[in-house]
């Protein structure tokens, strides 16, 4: 007899959801593990990634069945990189307004045609899609001697629900730790479900209430660490802080 | 091993609510797979995720020698549904043995054990 890791989760699955065939508990099972991990970052992994002078985009390294979600922040060399957008550098944010402290008037008091500040000449990095880097400014020998380290946020990839391992390469930790949010969280997509033999609105919106307060409590611990009474309640406007 | 794995013994279980199982049979087998593979189209119809993750449709040839030891893909929670969907439609024949309330009860307890929790 094997015991695998998702057996907890699914075993009080089937007892609370009578009817529920497996596939469809394991399905939205990976359904609000992918929620979870995408709204609140718990699951993380520092990649680094050898720089090649001259080369921009760079595949991030993940670990099997995990998708990227995120870059929390990055390293070279032990210092910090800004990513592209931040004050730091040069002016690119998702509403395309220059940066202010820039151009502190909002005109072209500079000329950038006649500037050597180019954005591709600074050394600092994007995500335009999840599973590549894009890191501007890779020249020099000093630049490729150091890997470039990325904490990058995960979440499980789509591979998952063809694997019949059981763990879906989550951290092990994380199945005791997060069993009450992903079971609330499954719990109430499966009741809400429309003409069911288990769907029950009352206890859809109960569990669905359970699993967003959990989660927000979870994404501020996860930011602090796991310290006993760091997150706290903001008043009067309400939610984890 | 659940009961009911292939289409022989969903026709043996058929024909024993049905009262058919003396030679010649009442109800051909060719009839009792078709009305199997229509309650499969009833089924994805009513309940997508028991055809999960594909959602292929299995479907059974009754063209010639019903082949009775093909499995039938389905969660054994929802077998019984089946049979009994089979024995209504078969029942919904104008037949001398049958009548239409029998044979409404069991349509009705089929799209019941579908969407609600009863036996």
């Amino acid at each position: 007899m094997t015991c695998e890791p998702t057996d907890r989760l699914l075993q009080t699955l089937r007892v609370r959801t009578p009817g529920a065939p497996d596939p469809m508990l394991q399905l939205e099972l990976f359904n609000i593990m992918d929620e979870f991990f995408r709204r609140t970052s718990a699951w993380q992994q520092e990649s680094p990634i050898e720089l090649i002078e001259g080369q921009m985009d760079y595949p991030i390294p993940t670990p099997p069945n995990a998708t990227v979600v995120r870059v929390l922040w990055a390293k070279h060399n032990d210092l910090p990189v800004q990513p592209a957008g931040s004050s730091a550098v040069a002016s690119q944010s998702s509403l395309g307004i220059l940066d202010g402290q820039l151009q502190p008037d909002g005109d072209s008091i500079i000329d950038f045609s006649l500037s050597d500040i180019n954005a591709s000449n600074i050394f600092s990095w994007a995500l335009y899609r999840p599973d590549y880097l894009t890191i501007t400014g890779v020249s020099g020998q000093d630049v490729v001697a150091y890997p470039f380290l990325a904490q990058i946020a995960l979440s499980v990839a789509r591979s998952c629900l063809d694997a019949d391992c059981g763990d879906w390469d989550v951290p092990e930790w994380m199945w005791d730790m997060y069993f009450q949010e992903w079971l609330d969280g499954t719990q109430a997509r499966l009741y809400g479900m429309m003409a069911k033999p288990w769907s029950n609105q009352t206890l859809a919106a109960y569990h669905a209430k359970r699993f967003r307060d959990r989660m927000g409590y979870r994404k501020q611990e996860i930011m602090k660490g796991f310290t006993w009474g760091q997150p706290g309640w903001r008043f009067p406007k309400g939610g984890w802080v | 091993m659940p009961a009911l794995e292939t289409v022989g013994q969903y026709i043996t279980e058929s024909r024993r609510l049905l009262q058919d199982q003396i030679v010649p049979y009442r109800y051909p087998d060719t009839d009792i797979v078709d009305a199997l593979n229509v309650g499969l189209l009833e089924a994805r119809r009513l309940r997508a995720d028991l055809f999960l993750p594909l959602f292929d449709l299995p479907w059974f040839d009754t063209a010639g020698t019903i082949n009775t030891s093909l499995p039938v893909p389905m969660d054994p929670q929802y077998r019984s549904a089946f049979v009994y969907y089979v024995v209504g439609r078969m029942q919904l024949r104008d037949d001398e043995n049958t009548t239409d309330q029998r044979a409404a009860a069991m349509l009705t307890k089929f799209v019941g054990q579908m969407l609600t929790i009863q036996s």
